[in-house]
């Protein structure tokens, strides 16, 4: 038996720890923290709690992997006054950047190898490992594998970061496998950078997250389509290996200093990345994501995605659409002033949004080296953009509230700019090809909460920011956050 | 013999300069000497990409530059104007550095041997035989202040390989063209000549237009033999000098007014006489005309003559403010490696520089913006790095080199003119000492782990905590950056840098750090200013060292999965109670390595980004073998190295018992193992046994447990391994087989029935010491 149990005091509401205000992103944590609370799980120093990946449990636990190669098993995380004790249900394994819980077993991501770990004795530590694949070379501490929760299907899919995000110096670096629950390996897509989350968007679809970088002039979400390129082709090697052969044809190297929309008419596997995050307003290094699923316990933005951000301490929301065959999306601020560098995100049965990361390692806002936060919804609505969907003459918004009709009719309360990035072997890029459509018309939905917009010089392939500053609700207050930003990758037909 | 250039193939020349386009004129192909010596217009480096119509230098700035960098202020008279004059090599030393032959051909058609040269053809209104005649005097002329003729020598393969590579790493290529072994028709240095120009350019060029590149004697000398690798011709010897013709050379040096650019002092030689002053210059006229005469030859292009006229235009006043700092700039070229205001053609050679650590995004391989340089950098720092180059952040594989103390003192004063300070309020360093010490105690906190945690990305005092070695805090602070600057940078960096991998730490004014100092701004930074303006001396702030995290073993088993010294990131390694420890290789299949004592420090990968390697606090670790455990393989056949994943053999997995003692399962073809180490007692000695269970059809398999320099048999099952271990096993027949330095223990299983058992124990022979 080793089990480790840690019960952590708790004395009354005083102790109760609203998560502190840290430097802001957007400016607005006064105002999302009416709407949203953060608030600090009280665990204790030891075990280090540097979170990689999250699992809720379907008994209400919270299970965590960690960078120091741990599952830990907290239960009491989501009481409303939480008192949270530490079980160490398994030991020495390597970053555990994914993890999913299914019939009794973990499936764990590790940089080495898909685990499938069970407690057979039922004691409470795990005692089987059992390899499902380690299909891929490893010869390099950079070279991270990012694995999803396990699907409906058992399987595990997994993002390969490049050697050092930046080379292919071991077989199948920037590949993205299906790891089926019997260990079949399947190849999915080539073109990884340096991944982060892997999981579906809300529709159900496998999406994963690349950081800025070369091919990538910001963060984005991504669409994991089978037989699918990233954008970045040093993995191209992997095409002549077993696996790599699968998929066929290698794609057509893209040209450096092209645009993302040129190349992919070119090149046929280059999926246009879905939904791009603008750099620093949106974020530095995007990570984790996942769909809330809690019906509205968790506010009035059910099925969208939480994405977590490692350098700001931030957590965004996105949605995303099927457009003519392209995924699509916008990205909109959500909360700021988390304590450390987010990881992992994870929702409670209970609609509560649990973050957990590190500060180790990479420079990042908040000062925490580890923290366990979790958010809660005030229960009083926020004003903001819910949802943005692009039209065949222009977008329509949703917001959570009813929009006040005369700053709704105003089109000067909707400016709008466009740009992409340069598509390039060289770090990052900045904002480049920029006009500035025009709001010519709108009209507003029978219960206020929809401004259909047509709009003149939508650009197929921009990123269109939005900026809302004027509009007021039906009770005469701003929004929240007055911007968005909408990857138009397809304009609909 | 004169290169015979006919007027329609002169462009296919390589160039010496930059690869643009250069327009080659040929006034009038009407008379024969004309024919023979093409006019190809100048190429000035700093300008070749500042003459598009969208954007870039104004046409009157070009123009001046243009002025001084033809040399053209060495006549005229060039009054307030400031022009950059340029002057010519010194050739008191020519002799000795040029081949002889080099010089008669160059005199005699300057554009013909150095297409794109801004050397004007001075001898163009003479006819062939006179020019040549002319340029030989001139040539002996020089070479009899020479004591000695450069020595060819044959090229060093070797060293013009590493040449090549410091060619294209440290910014040649941003001047030069990258038409390898093209540079020069004929051999002009020899290796030992140009090595030592390349040491030292100011000397040979006191215009400082070729900077001083900081390299060592080696690094020159693999330059010099990739610039001369492919020269054809070894030089041959030129005539020896006749005194006559030195005589002669002497007159007509000083009446085609060589002196004027160049220096050669001569107190035999008569004075040469100047032209007009610029100012009132009948621009229709002399040079300017495109005609032919008794003046220096630059065959303009139609931009250059329009420059020139541009410039001519109030040519009594020199320039001020931000064209001051352009005219500067561009004639050095600064602008091939830096971005300042509306200037950018560095893109254009974005290819040309490398870094050293990709982790540092733009910024780490990029040359740095000069927007605002001014304000930014003390007076001296920005003077002295101008002037003599600076290497001040190391990931840069482009060199800032030095161009001399003039200019350095001309430009430092133009950016200062022209930049603006921040106007942000710095407090002053307290005169009291102890309300100093409090502040730099304040600053140490902010920079550490603990802080803003700015080590995690820059260097400290040339120390590296983190993964990332950007620039370094103490180095680049006190003496290099205005406070002013650094307070307003800490403030907002994207304001300097819009793509800085820099994160925002007072967003929106705000501290992210409110438990110092009640997140008050102002105090922080100047804190961090303090601090880190201290020198190299200052206390070193929290987290630069991590202490070790050791991972401790009591009554059960410990694993640690990650990188582990001798094995590969896929090492699986345990400590068991009692002393033993382990590391099986996941990847390779087998037992690697195995030693007495305490288990392991996971600082190195539980640290940081985790880049290193765990490392056995060991004693007595003996390595035993990398590569395939169990094989099919003849008695006296060399043990395999194919990989597992060649062979096709798969790592399982493990199951853990209730000491957490693992029991590793893997294939070997269609054997199943189960190998299981644990600590035991033996005579009162802790040992590992090492029970493994082999399931599968009968075959024979042979199992490597060692290999080992010494490896010797104690008796029928057990032998000793290097000076700590022994191994015991069982029934199975042991061996000691011979690979070349050294030798493998191999054990061979017959698997008459299934499962087969193999037992082995590990034991030290001096346990503990």
């Amino acid at each position: 038996m080793r089990t480790l149990t840690i019960t952590v005091a708790m004395l009354g509401i005083a102790c109760l720890a609203h998560g502190q205000e840290l430097g802001n992103t957007w400016g607005t944590a006064n105002q999302e923290a009416k709407h949203y609370r953060i608030v600090d799980l009280p665990l204790p120093e030891d075990p280090q709690l540097e979170v990689g990946s999250l699992a809720a449990l379907p008994d209400g636990r919270l299970a965590i992997g960690t960078r120091r190669g741990e599952i830990l098993i907290i239960s009491g995380a989501f009481e409303p006054l939480p008192t949270p004790t530490i079980q160490r249900f398994a030991t020495g394994l390597d970053e555990v950047l994914g993890l999913g819980y299914r019939d009794g077993a973990f499936y764990v991501t590790q940089q080495t190898e898909v685990t499938c770990i069970r407690d057979k004795d039922g004691d409470g530590t795990a005692d089987s490992y059992v390899n499902l694949s380690d299909a891929w070379g490893f010869g390099h501490y950079h070279e991270f594998a990012w694995g999803s929760p396990v699907q409906p299907d058992g399987s595990v899919y997994v993002a390969l970061g490049l050697s050092s995000s930046y080379h292919y110096k071991a077989p199948y670096r920037g590949f993205a496998f299906q790891i089926t629950a019997d260990g079949k390996t399947i190849p999915i897509a080539t073109g990884v950078r340096s991944a982060g989350g892997v999981g579906p968007n809300e529709h159900g679809e496998m999406f994963y997250v690349e950081s800025q970088g070369p091919w990538n002039g910001s963060c984005s979400l991504k669409h994991l389509k089978p037989g699918g390129f990233m954008g970045h082709p040093i993995c191209f090697p992997g095409y002549d290996l077993p696996l790599g052969k699968l998929l066929g044809d290698k794609p057509l190297e893209p040209k450096n200093q092209s645009r993302l929309y040129d190349e992919a008419k070119r090149i046929e596997q280059l999926v246009p990345y879905a939904v791009v995050f603008p750099y620093r307003r949106m974020g530095q290094s995007i990570t984790a994501f996942r769909p809330d699923r809690s019906d509205g316990r968790f506010g009035p933005f059910a099925n969208q995605l939480f994405v977590g951000d490692y350098s700001l301490s931030i957590v965004m929301r996105a949605t995303t659409e099927l457009v003519d065959g392209v995924w699509q999306g916008a990205c909109y601020p959500f909360r700021e002033g988390l304590a450390t560098g987010i990881l992992a995100t994870e929702f409670s049965n209970k609609g509560y949004l649990i973050t957990g990361g590190t500060n180790r390692g990479w420079p990042v806002r908040g000062n925490r080296k580890y923290l366990l936060q979790r958010l809660e919804w005030t229960g009083v609505t926020p004003f903001e953009v819910h949802n943005i969907s692009a039209r065949k003459l222009g977008f329509a918004v949703t917001f959570t509230k009813p929009v006040r009709p005369e700053s709704a009719q105003d089109l000067s309360n909707y400016k709008m700019r466009s740009f992409t990035h340069i598509f390039q072997k060289f770090y990052g890029s900045p904002e480049v090809d920029e006009t500035f459509p025009k709001v010519t018309g709108v009209t507003l939905s029978a219960d206020a909460r929809m401004v259909t917009l047509t709009v003149d010089g939508l650009v197929e392939g921009h990123v269109h920011d939005f900026d809302f500053t004027g509009l007021r609700s039906a009770d005469d207050e701003p929004l929240v956050h007055q911007t968005a930003h909408y990857t138009l990758n397809r304009i609909p037909k | 013999m004169l290169p015979a250039m006919p007027c329609s193939r002169a462009h296919s020349l390589a160039l010496p300069l930059i690869a643009a386009t250069i327009a080659v004129i040929l006034s009038s192909c009407s008379q024969e000497s004309e024919l023979r010596r093409p006019l190809v217009a100048p190429t000035v480096a700093g300008l070749t990409e500042m003459g598009s119509p969208d954007g870039g230098l104004a046409s009157n700035v070009r123009g001046r530059v243009l002025l001084g960098e033809l040399g053209c202020t060495g006549c005229h008279d060039a009054g307030e104007s400031q022009i950059e004059h340029r002057t010519g090599p010194d050739l008191k030393t020519v002799g000795g550095r040029v081949f002889g032959n080099y010089l008669d051909s160059f005199l005699s058609s300057p554009h013909a041997i150095e297409p794109g040269t801004t050397m004007p053809d001075l001898l163009r209104h003479l006819g062939s035989g006179d020019a040549r005649t002319t340029a030989k005097a001139i040539s002996h002329y020089l070479r009899s202040f020479a004591a000695a003729q450069p020595m060819n020598a044959p090229p060093n393969q070797e060293a013009a390989e590493r040449g090549r590579g410091l060619y294209d790493a440290i910014g040649c290529r941003t001047c030069h063209s990258a038409n390898e072994g093209h540079w020069l028709n004929s051999p002009k240095y020899s290796t030992e000549t140009l090595q030592e120009f390349l040491l030292a350019p100011h000397n040979a060029r006191p215009d400082g237009r070729m900077p001083a590149m900081e390299l060592s004697p080696a690094q020159a000398f693999d330059l010099a033999s990739f610039v001369l690798a492919s020269t054809t011709d070894a030089g041959s010897a030129a005539e020896s000098v006749e005194q006559s013709k030195v005589d002669a050379g002497r007159q007509q040096f000083a009446a085609l007014g060589c002196a004027n650019c160049h220096n050669l002092p001569d107190s035999q030689r008569p004075a040469t006489a100047q032209a007009k002053p610029l100012s009132g210059l009948q621009a229709s006229k002399g040079c300017l005309s495109g005609t032919t005469g008794k003046w220096p030859h630059y065959a303009l292009t139609a931009i250059q003559t329009a420059d020139i006229h541009a410039a001519l235009q109030g040519i009594e006043q020199p320039l001020s403010g931000e064209a001051r700092v352009q005219q500067l700039m561009a004639s050095r070229n600064c602008f091939a490696c830096h971005r300042r205001g509306d200037i950018d053609s560095v893109g254009r050679h974005e290819n040309h520089f490398g870094t050293h650590d990709a982790s540092i995004g733009q910024d780490g391989r990029i040359p740095p913006t000069l927007t605002g340089v001014g304000g930014k950098l003390q007076r001296d720092w920005l003077q002295n790095t101008i002037g003599h180059g600076q290497q001040e952040r190391p990931y840069l594989m482009t060199r800032m080199p030095g161009f001399g103390d003039a200019f350095a003192a001309k430009l430092t004063d133009a950016l200062t003119a022209v930049d603006v300070v921040p106007d942000v309020f710095v407090t002053p360093k307290p005169k009291n000492r102890k309300e100093a010490d409090v502040i730099k105690k304040l600053g140490r906190e902010i920079v550490g782990v603990k802080g803003m945690n700015c080590i995690t990305c820059h260097l400290f005092a040339g120390e590296q905590a983190g993964a990332m070695g950007s620039i370094d805090l103490v180095h680049s602070t006190g003496k290099r950056l205005r406070p002013e600057w650094f307070a307003a940078f800490l403030r907002d960096p994207f304001r300097f840098k819009p793509i800085t991998l820099m994160p925002e730490f007072y967003p929106n004014g705000k501290s992210t750090r409110p438990e110092f100092v009640d997140g008050d701004p102002q105090q922080q930074i100047d804190a961090m200013w303090h601090y880190l303006a201290a020198g190299r001396n200052v206390g070193k702030p929290r987290g630069m060292h991590h202490p070790a995290i050791e991972l401790k073993v009591t009554d059960e088993a410990v694993m640690l999965r990650r990188s582990v010294q001798n094995t590969g990131k896929r090492g699986i390694s345990v400590g068991y109670p009692g002393g033993v420890n382990i590391t099986f290789d996941a990847e390779n299949l087998g037992l690697n390595q195995i030693w007495w004592g305490r288990f392991v420090d996971a600082r190195p990968v539980w640290t940081g980004q985790g880049s290193g390697q765990a490392h056995p606090l060991d004693r007595q670790r003996t390595q035993l073998a990398n590569g395939p455990a169990f094989v099919v393989v003849g008695p006296e056949q060399p043990w395999p190295t194919t990989t597992r994943r060649e062979r096709g053999d798969r790592f399982l997995g493990y199951e853990l018992d209730a000491q957490q003692r693992p029991t590793f399962r893997y294939t070997s073809g269609k054997v199943t193992i189960e190998d299981k180490p644990e600590q035991t007692i033996v005579d009162g000695k802790t040992v590992l046994r090492r029970t493994v269970v082999l399931s599968g059809d009968p075959t024979v398999l042979h199992f490597l447990a060692a290999r080992h320099q010494r490896i010797e048999r104690i008796d029928d099952h057990t032998t000793q391994i290097g000076k700590h271990l022994r191994i015991r096993t069982n029934d199975h027949l042991i061996a000691i087989v011979t690979a070349g330095k050294e030798k493998e223990l191999r054990v061979m299983i017959k698997m008459e029935s299934s499962p087969t058992k193999l037992v082995l124990e590990y034991s030290w022979t001096q346990e503990g010491k």
